[in-house]
């Protein structure tokens, strides 16, 4: 599904990701961990294709495609979806006149019809029970006033209406309690399937305890240095990071 | 300078010319009273500080010509009919080159408590209500509020009876059509005590070539009345149109303005509100959509004279192309006027590297126990939201139309007439669809 070879990126001119290469087929869940700085969310926005990083070298097979040439909207009518580290307030957008433009725009991108407000209603109803989402925040502004755990929580309620096919979850797990950690965790693996596959970016192992991965990979200074099964995530958790260097 | 090099002349003849039967009605002392002011003031230049960023030269150069009663016979009623709101179903007045047709007013659903009169009649027959003209718009140096004084023979006065309220709003239409027409329509609004009313003016350009209107608009709003006052400005973008609204509150009134502008190549609202009593509260909002070469020029004056008053003030701009906006916002407090709460914020966005905003808050407060804020931004889409939209699917340019739409919501959030609302609406998308972002 996505294959990463020596992917090399900067952002303001200063090099990150220095060479990574990963494999992830469907229905795999891994885990890139790492201290703060070794290029995590460097990774997972490139992925998504946010501008400011600017790639120098190396490629991103995405089911066939070639990742890089794709704009953002694209890359997301195809399947990728990025849970943002920092989910963006914007005032004045409600919340479901937002997920349900994108929603229509994945699905006319992809030859479907459009589905009208009522119907859509009905459609999301029971991914908001999925992550206990509050019906109130709805028609708020995307974001806007939102709690961190609310905020995280729309993320994954966002990503349980457009079924994405590769999730890449940025820090998901930064700023949330122990049961907003739980929901969210909840929400990852009721949509898991063996069609899609999910990246978890995360500092700690707690996250882990609850998304089970099956690879588990150590970003340290823009490479990989370790990949393993998730009993590397413990191992970590127990000596730190230090000990790779 | 004399009259020639100020391109007052031109005007001091039409004015010879331009009056018949008027020139027996009592106003035409105050008419020629107002010519001598403005042949003496001239146009004003870019080095008065209040038209420091608006320059008026084109105005000045060309040649109108006065509007004439003739000059709006050529409009029907099926041309009204295109800048009818849908679903409206108050009462429509109006108002072609500044004068009023009553023929293609629909008058069928106005109150027996409001009044609407053409100013013509009321001059003819020296009414007292004659005598209201210039009390609030004060012409002695205002070039373009002599002008309009000088030249005005028609426009609408709309009172509103005391203790009356559910009134269905109003909607004055004003049409200007013909080359080169210079229109001068005056507008007198009473609202009478305990009264309450909405009244929703608009602007529109049918088959006119570089028409000029200079609206002149004497707004009286009595103890504990309520106005609800909406514009839509939406003319050619090769009219000018300068516009002089003066507003006297009385206590425990509200007067909200809601103004949007659309359309026009050089445009300048003047807002002027006088608040003459305690507890009065005022809200100034407006939204200025601005492309091409367009100037749009906004100038806020809030005059608060007595103690407990508030006003609100929103202005937003989105400015396009080489596009130039302008605003202007003083606030005076008075010594009397303790426990003042005024509050002005002034937010562009700028879609071009050409378009320009010039914004100047002024406050000038000469009472110690108030509370008095102003705030101004100027800035592009936000580049976070934009990438979060098109990451979730949504392509660029509909994510940029969604996020300026956004920007502008709170502005018409605040008009309360849902037929006005939705007019409005509808014209942002379109614009925003057809050429915005």
């Amino acid at each position: 599904m996505l294959e990463i070879s020596n992917l090399k990126a900067a952002i303001d001119g200063k090099e990150i990701l220095k060479g990574i290469n990963l494999k992830v087929n469907p229905g795999e869940v891994h885990a890139i961990m790492g201290p703060n700085g070794s290029g995590k969310s460097t990774l997972a926005n490139v992925l998504a294709g946010r501008e400011e990083y600017e790639v120098l070298a190396g490629n991103i097979m995405y089911n066939g495609e070639n990742l890089l040439e794709l704009d953002p909207e694209e890359r997301a009518h195809k399947g990728i979806f990025l849970a943002f580290q920092y989910p963006v307030e914007i005032p004045g957008v409600s919340n479901v006149y937002f997920l349900r433009t994108a929603f229509n725009e994945i699905r006319k991108a992809n030859g479907l019809e459009e589905i009208d407000a009522a119907n859509f209603l009905k459609l999301i109803r029971s991914k908001m029970e999925l992550v206990e989402m509050d019906k109130t925040l709805m028609n708020r502004s995307v974001n806007e006033g939102f709690s961190g755990g609310e905020k995280k929580r729309n993320e994954i309620f966002q990503m349980a209406v457009l079924e994405p096919k590769l999730s890449i979850l940025d820090e998901t797990d930064s700023g949330l309690d122990i049961d907003a950690l739980r929901i969210v965790a909840n929400g990852v693996n009721a949509l898991r399937n063996s069609n899609n596959a999910t990246v978890v970016v995360t500092h700690y192992q707690r996250l882990l305890q609850y998304i089970v991965p099956d690879f588990v990979h150590v970003l340290y200074n823009g490479q990989i240095v370790k990949s393993g099964g998730k009993e590397l995530a413990l191992e970590l958790e127990e000596k730190g990071y230090d000990w790779l260097k | 300078m004399n009259s020639i090099e100020k391109n007052t002349e031109k005007y001091l003849d039409a004015f010879r010319t331009h009056f018949n039967g008027e020139a027996k009605q009592a106003f035409h002392a105050t008419r020629e009273k107002a010519v001598d002011t403005f042949s003496r003031l001239g146009f004003p230049s870019t080095k008065k500080e209040e038209w420091r960023f608006t320059n008026v030269a084109e105005i000045s150069r060309k040649q109108f010509s006065p509007a004439g009663r003739n000059s709006s016979e050529t409009v029907s009623v099926s041309d009204v009919e295109k800048f009818m709101f849908s679903d409206w179903d108050g009462p429509v007045l109006v108002v072609v080159n500044g004068y009023f047709k009553e023929k293609l007013s629909n008058l069928d659903s106005l109150s027996d408590k409001v009044k609407v009169e053409s100013l013509a009649k009321i001059l003819d027959n020296n009414d007292k209500a004659a005598n209201k003209l210039g009390q609030n718009a004060i012409w002695a140096d205002e070039a373009f509020t002599a002008l309009n004084t000088a030249f005005t023979k028609d426009g609408c006065v709309i009172t509103v009876d005391a203790n009356s309220e559910n009134s269905k709003p109003v909607h004055l239409m004003h049409i200007s059509t013909g080359d080169a027409i210079l229109s001068s329509p005056r507008t007198v609004v009473n609202i009478n005590k305990n009264a309450n009313i909405t009244i929703v003016e608009s602007f529109h350009s049918l088959n006119s070539k570089d028409s000029f209107t200079n609206i002149v608009s004497e707004i009286f709003v009595d103890e504990n009345a309520h106005l609800k006052h909406y514009k839509l400005q939406d003319v050619d973008t090769n009219s000018f149109l300068v516009g002089n609204c003066a507003i006297n509150q009385n206590q425990n009134s509200t007067y909200q303005s809601v103004a949007m502008d659309f359309g026009g190549k050089l445009v300048r609202n003047n807002i002027s509100l006088a608040l003459n009593g305690e507890n009065i509260s005022s809200i100034l909002n407006g939204l200025y959509i601005a492309q091409g070469e367009q100037h749009i020029d906004n100038h806020t004056f809030i005059d608060h004279a007595q103690p407990h008053c508030e006003s609100h003030e929103l202005y937003r701009g989105i400015l396009k192309d080489k596009a130039k906006g302008v605003f202007s916002g003083k606030i005076l407090v008075r010594q009397d006027a303790q426990k003042t709460d005024a509050k002005q914020s002034n937010n562009c966005l700028l879609l071009s590297e050409d378009a320009r905003i010039d914004t100047k808050p002024q406050l000038e407060i000469y009472a110690d126990d108030v509370k008095c804020t102003h705030g101004a931004t100027v800035g592009q889409l936000d580049e976070s939201a934009l990438f979060y939209l098109r990451a979730r699917g949504v392509p660029y340019k509909k994510a940029m139309s969604i996020l300026t739409y956004a920007f502008a919501e709170e502005v018409i959030d605040s008009i309360k007439t849902d037929a006005f609302k939705n007019k409005v609406e509808a014209l942002l998308l379109e614009r925003l669809e057809k050429s915005l972002v």
